[in-house]
């Protein structure tokens, strides 16, 4: 077997007295692909923050690269081999997609000389094409889907190492987190298309059946410290998520309970504007509607038209019988209550606390005596998170420190304390580990029994198959086909999915 | 390590004012340390309190207001021309003091309803103020303010000028909406992430257009107490008081209260500018050292708040 590319030896992490990362030892074979898995808070994103030179790992902690050492920290890692897409992407929203992966290398060209915008347009599609996907390299990045974005974020970081080298190392920080599962098997098999050429792949990712089916080998982290190191060929879901979480997960997916009401709440008719076009559909009292579809199909923005203050261009909404006019402000009224895809994005400041992110809806209830008592507001802040089981219990910590899953139940929190009528949820499990998934598809379970109408847009064929008693498979911006009780499966969805692409292969926009 | 400095990070710049305070006593005992001098450099920073006041509110709610130095000179030139005029002395304070709410509102229009970039738009209504102001004045000194304001803005209760005692309830009054009620919290998430305010339904166009009209129409009524504090008015002199409260809002924000716009932090600011600037004046520095020191403390300020960031989080 040949020598490790990369090697981490003894690598520890601290914050502030409070230890991240125990004395990790880690190494990485050529042409394999490493799954990294862990919890939120296991250390993944700061073990791969330490390998960008964003961290700095403790004393006594050595790296090497292709048999050299690396002085820590780690400075211009691209340079030795080792690019990293990192989890929050770090894309220029307001320019194009050519731009934002020309930009890792400098176009390479002089810092003066003239961009070549059919070159670098070449370029992109090249390499867009090797993953199969066919991107316009003129597009704007603000213009593109989450799954889009991701995207974007790897060409840029293939570009970087260039094709075929041996011996690179790319690191994917949960890179398939947006994508629906169909298309992050084409960009799995790029990985392995990679790896047969030499470059090796750390892959973190929370997608158990993506990891056992893609990696060599997987390396479970847990509150900081590895635990395993196991061959994917000789492991299962349950022994890694046994491994990841130290007690066995049991059943994952909550029971559905079928409402016995069958009272239309929600009312949506011929909903048109932009990708949507002349979109009907009806959730009743106390149903999960799951709305899926294949990436760029319209459906992540319906929410947004019906509940988000987004123009539509024409259609009607109803709660109830009453007129949703899609302002905030009406939706609100009428108890729709929307949990945004991008948290970071459209439900937080980041520059408050958390206890500052849940309150917000709720201070008029904290209001006594001429003023927000500080008393009841930490108070509320803290039973609602310990109710949601938000962990570390600290309310007035920052909402940044706080991991995806914690925050989007802090999210969910906010959201089901004003006892919704009806339920919006936009990826609603994007970028959470295993554990918080599995409580926050309960708590929109139990909202559900409560009487409340829930819609689930999610691109997560199995999530959606699950969790929903009725899925509609959205196309081109209008519902293709509509799952009963009985007949949704995931296999079913990622069909449908599919065949609305195969139906259309020669159409210019199929993605 | 972090326990460390975030718990000194918020009094860094109060603690200098007291640092700076008893160095300044020490180094000059007979000068700097009497009545006389703190009721000098108190008096003498009303107006700057007053404006920096103005121009937290847009600015917690995420916009730049440019133009209150420009309101408070057009409304001080406004009421001397009314009163030359012979309005009597309410109807020309009411007249002149429109002029904050009225630009507060045009402000709002362009900002919240055009989407023009706050700093781009009030940097516009600035100057164009700024040439209103020539024009009406006919590019003179205006002396023709009423003795009845000269009277009331130069009255001293407890030892200090009523632009002093405005500036501290109204600090007080903003101190209590932005700490203590739903409105100033709505002020920071819109100012925060405007996109999560709108989806969690906050009426953030009323929010943000309201700010406006708060920093007009306080800018008015100090274009008031200042023209009645001098007795005269300069058409030209807007530009000298534009900079001094934006920077004292912005080395606010590293105070007390990091990363926030906040009123206490911002009094402690302009109190420490001051106390700086006297202190190296008496210490026989010339009048350039105001300008240097200003901006060194703000760069500082803020410099000093984001290496206590980057120690919490590295």
């Amino acid at each position: 077997m040949s020598s490790p590319v990369l090697v981490l030896k003894n690598v520890s992490k601290s914050f502030d007295g409070v230890t991240v990362l125990h004395s990790v030892n880690l190494s990485i074979l050529p042409g394999e692909i490493h799954g990294l898995v862990g919890e939120n808070g296991s250390g993944k994103s700061t073990l791969v923050k330490m390998l960008g030179g964003v961290h700095t790992p403790d004393r006594g902690a050595e790296m090497w690269l292709r048999n050299q050492p690396v002085s820590l920290p780690v400075r211009n890692p691209q340079r030795k081999g080792l690019a990293i897409v990192h989890q929050d992407l770090a894309l220029v929203d307001s320019m194009s997609v050519a731009d934002n992966v020309g930009i890792a290398t400098g176009f390479e060209a002089g810092l003066a000389a003239p961009i070549n915008r059919r070159r670098e347009y070449r370029i992109v599609r090249a390499l867009a094409e090797k993953v199969g996907i066919s991107l316009d390299p003129r597009c704007l990045v603000s213009e593109l889907s989450p799954a889009e974005r991701s995207v974007v974020a790897i060409l840029r970081a293939l570009r970087q190492l260039g094709e075929g080298s041996r011996g690179n190392v790319i690191v994917l920080d949960e890179p398939t987190a947006a994508l629906p599962r169909s298309e992050s098997v084409r960009l799995l098999e790029l990985l392995r298309r990679m790896a047969r050429n030499g470059t090796a792949v750390l892959y973190v990712s929370h997608r158990m059946h993506e990891v056992l089916n893609v990696c060599d080998r997987i390396s479970v982290l847990r509150s900081g410290h590895l635990v395993a190191t196991r061959d994917a060929a000789d492991s299962n879901e349950s022994e890694i998520a046994y491994l990841m979480l130290g007690y066995a997960l049991g059943e994952f997916y909550p029971e559905k309970h079928v409402s016995a009401n069958q009272t239309a709440r929600l009312q949506v008719r011929n909903l048109t504007h932009g990708v949507v076009s002349d979109l009907s559909f009806s959730a009743n009292v106390g149903e999960i509607v799951g709305i899926t579809g294949l990436t760029g199909m319209g459906q992540d923005n319906i929410p947004y038209l019906i509940a988000g203050g987004r123009m539509r261009l024409n259609g009607e909404v109803r709660v109830d019988g009453s007129n949703v006019d899609g302002s905030v402000g009406s939706a609100k009224r009428a108890g729709i209550e929307l949990l945004p895809g991008n948290r970071q994005r459209d439900a937080f400041w980041l520059g408050g606390t958390a206890m500052e992110n849940l309150t917000l809806p709720h201070l008029g209830k904290l209001w006594r005596g001429l003023r927000i008592s500080s008393r009841r507001e930490r108070g509320f802040a803290e039973s609602e998170m310990r109710l949601y089981s938000v962990r570390p219990l600290s309310p007035s910590l920052e909402i940044t420190k706080f991991s995806g899953g914690n925050q989007q139940k802090i999210v969910l929190a906010r959201l089901l304390r004003q006892n919704p009528r009806v339920i919006l949820l936009h990826e609603p499990t994007q970028g959470v580990d295993a554990g918080a998934k599995k409580e926050i598809l309960n708590l929109v379970r139990s909202a559900a029994d409560e009487g409340a109408t829930v819609v689930v847009f999610s691109s997560d064929g199995e999530e959606v198959a699950q969790l929903c008693h009725r899925v509609l498979i959205m196309r081109y911006g209008t519902v293709s086909a509509t799952l009963a009780p009985g007949e949704v499966s995931e296999d079913r969805i990622l069909s449908l999915s599919q065949r609305a692409l195969v139906a259309d292969a020669r159409d210019p926009r199929a993605l | 390590m972090r326990s460390k400095l975030s718990a000194t990070g918020p009094w860094a710049v109060p603690l200098l004012l007291v640092i700076l305070f008893i160095a300044c006593s020490i180094a000059a005992p007979k000068t700097f340390a009497s009545v006389a001098n703190l009721r000098v450099m108190i008096d003498g920073q009303a107006t700057i309190v007053l404006l920096a006041l103005a121009v937290i509110v847009p600015l917690r709610a995420g916009d730049f207001d440019l133009s209150i130095s420009a309101v408070m000179i057009l409304t001080g030139v406004t009421l001397g021309v009314l009163n030359a005029h012979n309005y009597p002395l309410v109807v020309a304070c009411f007249l002149a003091g429109l002029i904050g709410p009225v630009v507060g509102v045009l402000n709002g229009l362009l900002v919240v309803r055009f989407g023009i970039d706050s700093f781009i738009a009030t940097l516009g209504t600035m100057t164009i103020l700024g040439g209103l102001a020539s024009l009406i004045s006919s590019d003179a000194l205006i002396t023709s303010i009423p003795a009845g304001l000269t009277g009331f803005a130069t009255h001293r209760f407890l030892g200090f000028g009523t632009p002093v005692w405005a500036g501290w309830i109204i600090a007080l009054l903003l101190w209590y909406i932005f700490e203590l009620t739903p409105c100033g919290r709505y002020l920071l998430f819109i100012g925060g992430n405007r996109s999560a305010a709108q989806l969690a339904g906050l009426r953030v166009n009323a929010f943000r257009q309201g700010a406006f009209i708060f920093s007009g129409t306080l800018s008015s009524v100090v274009g008031l107490l200042y023209a009645g504090l001098l007795g005269a008015v300069s058409p030209s002199a807007g530009t000298a008081y534009l900079l001094q409260p934006i920077t004292a809002a912005f080395l606010g924000a590293s105070a007390i209260k990091l990363g926030r716009f906040n009123v206490m932090g911002t009094l402690v600011a302009i109190y420490l500018l001051a106390v700086g600037i006297t202190g190296l004046q008496l210490l026989g520095l010339q009048d350039w050292i105001a300008a240097v020191f200003n901006g060194a403390c703000l760069i500082a300020a803020v410099g000093f708040t984001i290496l206590f960031r980057r120690a919490a989080s590295k």
